[in-house]
């Protein structure tokens, strides 16, 4: 029963990692033809005319399906739950897998030099002097982020030079849209987006990455 | 007698001293004690309502609890006592945009950015503003 849980599992994140590969690779080689370089991490196809996309399908995992179909809904392009018949009506069809998920990350900052100021003020009939010093904390190193995988990280977090500036959770998803006719992908794209626990980051991480669809009020 | 009063203040140089409650509430945090390390820290920040550091560990962890409002008012004292804590400003962010609160999340956002050093965590703050749009 374990083994065959097991290998269902398997099966899932491969398929969710040969989304997130071919959306990657296809983002790669959509990357040389797109005019739209301000967009980092997406591609779109040249000359497509993507205000012929007014409903699309959704294939997803139950989790992040539905916040898809809301974003898709917030431009004004109808969503289509992934079932029979869906991919007769829809213009194209639009696959988003988790890339990476990371419970946990947090960025240390170590404080372990004082920066000492000093300054000496003396009042015009140089009689009174007064000395000043002031301690402050000088960070020895750029904030480090020291992700929850690092073997290492409970010995930074015990040494009492180091502060904690934040924890959060990290969530990676690569999607891309599929014209239903044609099979030919029209963009892909890839979008990480942090937040306080995954459900937070997974909301913006959709967020994020529908809005980089050139369907709709995204145009 | 003298010879008593030699031993008992070697004794008491020798004995381990308690160790400072905010020093217990951080080892209890890095051990994932997150009830105990609210349990030391309510009364202390009761006490000490003027150390920043306290209210920070008692945000880290009331949100690690989930206690999303707690961990905001934790965070937001934190933030009055010292107004250039990065590390308060950025949770306030995470934290507006869990409990749907755009336009404050935005705000400690841009704060991020007024007082980020680093660029890595500037771009972090530039990513949040854009995606609250």
């Amino acid at each position: 029963m374990k083994d065959r849980v097991d290998k269902k599992v398997n099966r899932v994140e491969r398929s969710a990692l040969s989304l997130a590969l071919s959306a990657l690779s296809t983002l790669s080689a959509l990357s040389a033809l797109s005019s739209c370089s301000s967009l980092p991490r997406s591609a779109v196809k040249t000359g497509f005319d993507f205000t012929t996309i007014h409903a699309v399908e959704v294939r997803a995992k139950d989790s992040i399906a539905p916040l898809i179909s809301r974003e898709l809904l917030q431009t004004g392009v109808s969503p289509l739950s992934s079932a029979k018949g869906a991919a007769v009506r829809a213009d194209a069809v639009l696959k988003i897998a988790t890339a990476r998920e990371n419970p946990e990350r947090r960025y240390i900052i170590q404080t372990a030099k004082k920066k000492i100021t000093s300054s000496v003020s003396t009042s015009r009939s140089g009689e009174e002097t007064s000395n000043t010093v002031s301690f402050e904390d000088e960070p020895t190193h750029a904030p480090l982020e020291v992700s929850g995988a690092y073997p290492y990280t409970q010995s930074f977090l015990a040494s009492p030079e180091s502060k904690i500036i934040a924890t959060y959770a990290q969530v990676s998803l690569a999607g891309e849209l599929v014209q239903s006719k044609t099979n030919e992908v029209l963009w892909a794209g890839a979008y990480a987006y942090e937040g306080v626990d995954l459900d937070s980051a997974l909301e913006g991480a959709v967020r994020g990455l529908v809005r980089q669809i050139p369907i709709g009020a995204n145009r | 007698m003298k010879k008593n009063i030699l031993i008992a203040i070697i004794l008491l140089a020798c004995s381990p001293l308690p160790a400072e409650p905010l020093d217990e509430a951080k080892k209890a945090y890095r051990q994932s004690q997150y009830e105990k390390t609210i349990e030391i820290l309510d009364p202390l920040a009761q006490a000490e309502a003027k150390d920043a550091e306290i209210f920070l560990l008692l945000g880290h962890a009331t949100a690690k609890l989930e206690k999303w409002p707690q961990a905001i008012a934790a965070f937001e004292k934190a933030a009055e006592l010292d107004p250039a804590s990065l590390a308060a400003h950025l949770q306030l962010g995470f934290l507006y945009e869990k409990t749907k609160e755009p336009e404050k999340a935005k705000a400690a956002w841009q704060k991020v950015l007024s007082l980020a050093k680093n660029e890595k965590t500037k771009k972090l703050a530039q990513k949040h503003l854009i995606n609250l749009k």
